[in-house]
């Protein structure tokens, strides 16, 4: 069941009126949500189902033991404990498969017969997701952090809440459990903003999206010897694009559907492509799983490197040289937990090697930059070009496209002027879009009430008549 | 966390959403009529017949069907039918002439297939291919077969494949207008076809009504009618017609009902003449049973998707190479020269 579908909108109408009917009651009421999540889940796989309970059972018995442990150690145990069996899980579901060929293909390679055996081992959509956030959830508890579950309820609400199970926002505690633990709501915060999200998340998925990968992005990824090197930078450019649209457009129905609900889920995009420099680039782009790569990876590493540094340089060097060894190994297990595979490993590499060069321009040899238009530009050629690597199938593929790219005189297929018009649609909502979503807003709050939802329903309709046929899959639920 | 906002009462937000779920639900009462159809077989079959039949009424007399329609025809020809920019000189996928010599003596279509045979003796040999299917010819297993299929001397190869289709739902996609309008396209003397991974459901018609249920001998003859159908057009005017068989499946149920679903597909390509590929041989073990695994070169290698349904690179790989090495029974494929010259 995923989001812009007829069955979605049953689901979600049935679950929205048992949220508001109990709102009185608020512990039936989470119940209800939680049951409907499980419900959600259970729509894509029954056995997901089992994998969620099992992490957020695990994960709330960990987070117990240490926030009731007596002394460090019994504390620091927990923790440990905690953090080994969230990797485990996800090792073991996401990464096992691309260890076993990796390990086969070396092992043949030095001659050796060792095999490990293959398994078939099916992905849960969104575990990437609920795992790390179960991970923040019992570091911040060990770190001191006061935001811990009240109940066993909250905590698997917490976990399961259906808007961003399957690919985000990743919430800290302190952003929703206290929402969570507070009576409910006696009104539906912020209607016509949430209405602005939904039909925003709907325009860039079933619309933006699906036409640019079907009119040319799959296609040309698939096969790219079939292109010419125009097709290919267009393919390219309207990538960037397309991810864009899907995931920002998968979360502005997230916080849309989390409005209705009563819960206020966080941002996770700031019109990313009109950053200045990469750096600024990580802070628009999946602000919520960057954050947690600064806050649990990036500093803990940065801090322990420069302190073992110290010793054979000065501060300021230490402090430099610590934290570009960190943004390397941080932007590289980025790369890995994208996908289990060596065109994610290398798009890490290719981010951390992009920011060690700025931050070494911008602290070490303290140039400034002001960034502007060229800056902008540069970046998101420069975030354009990653993206070659994250949207290949394997390396060979990769490199078949790169070289595409600039083979000018290449025999190839062409693109269509509809490509480009997107590309363009995209910049400008880029520039204008938060613009255009505040008037939006504005001038359904100036409504009538009764008139609202007559203009919500006849905008979607206008969306729905320029809907391309069929909506390609959403590209995160595969990480 | 609780900025300040606008607040709206519980009970306005729920009117409000019921009923546009109602308009909704009168918008797209075509579709909810079709997958009721699927359902037809099932313990509420009859109910969500009686109530997609009431919407879809709904929405025919208020016009909304219509609608949808004229929208529909006047919208989404607009996005097919664009410039195209930078295409190089001669793109790649573009059909050549066709060759001189047809075949000679091509099968009467009855019995088993006989092996085509050329003007001159010799099995014959495609040039211009045609590859039609769903999402595992659209990327995956269709990608590694038209690879696999360009290295050989003289063959160019177009590809189509279209998500979620199949023959059993023409309402949805109709394929045999497709392959008439791809044919009078690209021109070719080979067309390989694969459907069968959505079909396991009822059948329909192409204003929607249905026709048979999956699994009686109604919807056997039905869908091989439309298997002979599909291969007939592929052979007008001496075009030659392969059908790939839908792989072994790693959930048992599904795997009844798609070993089903390749015998009627078998028996009605052979029937119109046509060459069956099975890939079911290589997805199972001796037992008949789902294999995943496949040994090469002393490697054992992931052949499926971690759903048991779809192929991984490597499998859709191998699971080509096979292909054309069933395809060499039935006609000659040249292998690029070592210099690669074509």
């Amino acid at each position: 069941m995923q989001f812009p579908t007829l069955e979605f909108a049953v689901f979600f109408t049935l679950c929205l009126t048992l949220t508001w009917a109990l709102r009185s009651q608020r512990v039936l009421q989470k119940l209800v949500l939680l049951a409907a999540s499980y419900y959600f889940y259970a729509r894509i796989d029954l056995r997901f189902v089992t994998i969620l309970a099992v992490s957020s059972v695990l994960n709330y018995v960990v987070g117990e033991g240490i926030a009731r442990g007596r002394g460090p150690g019994a504390r620091r145990a927990w923790l440990v404990i905690g953090v080994i069996v969230n990797l485990a899980m996800l090792a073991a579901f996401k990464y096992y498969a691309f260890f076993q060929d990796s390990l086969g293909d070396f092992l043949a390679y030095v001659g050796l017969p060792l095999r490990l055996p293959v398994l078939e081992i099916l992905l849960p959509v969104g575990i990437s997701f609920y795992t790390f956030q179960a991970l923040s959830y019992i570091i911040d508890l060990y770190r001191g952090g006061r935001d811990r579950a009240q109940s066993w309820l909250d905590f698997l609400l917490y976990m399961a809440f259906f808007p961003k199970l399957l690919a985000g926002p990743i919430c800290r505690a302190r952003e929703l459990l206290p929402q969570i633990a507070a009576p409910a709501p006696r009104s539906v915060p912020e209607v016509s903003r949430a209405a602005t999200l939904i039909l925003s998340g709907l325009f860039k998925k079933a619309v933006l999206a699906t036409l640019i990968d079907t009119h040319l992005v799959a296609a040309a990824f698939d096969a790219p010897e079939n292109y010419g090197a125009g097709a290919l930078w267009m393919a390219m450019l309207g990538y960037s694009m397309q991810i864009y649209w899907d995931f920002s457009g998968y979360t502005d129905l997230a916080l849309g559907l989390g409005l209705l609900l009563g819960f206020r889920l966080p941002q996770n995009f700031e019109h990313p492509y009109t950053a200045t420099d990469i750096s600024d680039f990580w802070r628009r782009w999946h602000i919520t799983f960057s954050s947690w790569l600064r806050d649990y990876l990036f500093f803990p590493l940065a801090t322990r490197w420069s302190a073992a540094l110290r010793a054979r340089m000065s501060l300021r060097r230490a402090a430099l040289w610590g934290a570009q060894l960190a943004v390397l190994v941080t932007f590289v297990l980025c790369g890995l937990w994208h996908g289990a595979g060596w065109t994610f490993v290398l798009w890490g590499a290719y981010h951390g090697v992009l920011l060690f060069i700025h931050h070494g321009l911008r602290d070490g040899l303290r140039m400034r930059w002001n960034g502007g238009w060229l800056g902008r530009a540069g970046t998101f050629l420069l975030v354009s070009l990653g993206w070659v690597l994250f949207n290949s199938p394997d390396l060979a593929s990769a490199m078949t496209y790169l070289k595409g790219m600039f083979a000018f005189g290449h025999a190839g297929n062409g693109f269509e002027l509809l490509i480009l018009l997107l590309i363009v649609v995209g910049v400008a909502m880029h520039i204008w879009g938060p613009r255009l979503r505040s008037l939006y807003v504005e001038l359904s709050e100036r409504m009538p009430w009764g008139v609202r939802p007559v203009v919500w329903f006849a905008t979607g309709m206008v969306i729905l008549a320029v809907k391309p046929s069929g909506i390609a899959p959403y590209i995160y639920f595969g990480f | 966390m609780h900025a300040a906002g606008i607040h709206t009462t519980p009970w306005r937000v729920l009117v409000a959403a019921w009923v546009v779920l109602a308009a909704l639900m009168v918008v797209f009462a075509k579709e909810i009529d079709q997958w009721a159809i699927t359902q037809r077989g099932g313990p509420m079959g009859p109910q969500l017949a009686a109530v997609s039949s009431s919407l879809r009424g709904a929405a025919q007399f208020s016009g909304v069907e219509a609608a949808r329609g004229a929208v529909a025809s006047a919208v989404l020809p607009l996005y097919d039918h664009g410039m195209v920019l930078a295409a190089g000189p001669a793109a790649a996928s573009t059909v050549a002439a066709p060759p001189a010599a047809q075949s000679a003596g091509f099968a009467t279509g009855q019995g088993k297939t006989v092996q085509v045979q050329q003007a001159g003796g010799g099995l014959y040999q495609p040039k211009n291919i045609l590859i039609l299917g769903a999402s595992s010819i659209q990327e995956g297993l269709g990608t590694e077969l038209e690879r696999a299929l360009e290295k050989y001397q003289g063959v160019s190869v177009t590809r189509f494949g279209q998500y979620s289709s199949g023959l059993a739902r023409p309402d949805f996609f109709d394929w045999a207008a497709k392959l008439k309008e791809l044919k009078a396209k690209v021109q070719p003397d080979l067309i390989i076809g694969q459907w069968g991974e959505n079909d396991c459901q009822g059948q329909a018609t192409r204003d929607g009504k249905a026709v048979a249920r999956f699994g009686t001998p109604e919807w056997d003859s039905e869908y091989g009618q439309r298997v002979q159908e599909m291969v007939g057009i592929m052979r007008e005017g001496g075009c030659h017609a392969a059908i790939i068989g839908i792989p072994n499946m790693r959930p048992k149920g599904f795997a009844k009902q798609v070993a089903r679903l390749n015998k009627v597909t078998e028996d009605a390509t052979v029937a119109a003449g046509g060459v069956f590929l099975s890939t079911w041989e290589l997805t199972s073990d001796e037992h008949g049973d789902y294999l995943a695994t496949v040994d090469v070169d002393g490697k054992n290698k992931l052949m499926r998707a971690g759903d048991g349904i779809h192929f991984s690179t490597y499998g859709a790989v191998y699971i080509a190479s096979k292909l054309c090495e069933k395809l060499q029974q039935d006609f000659t494929f040249v292998p690029m020269s070592a210099s690669g010259d074509n």
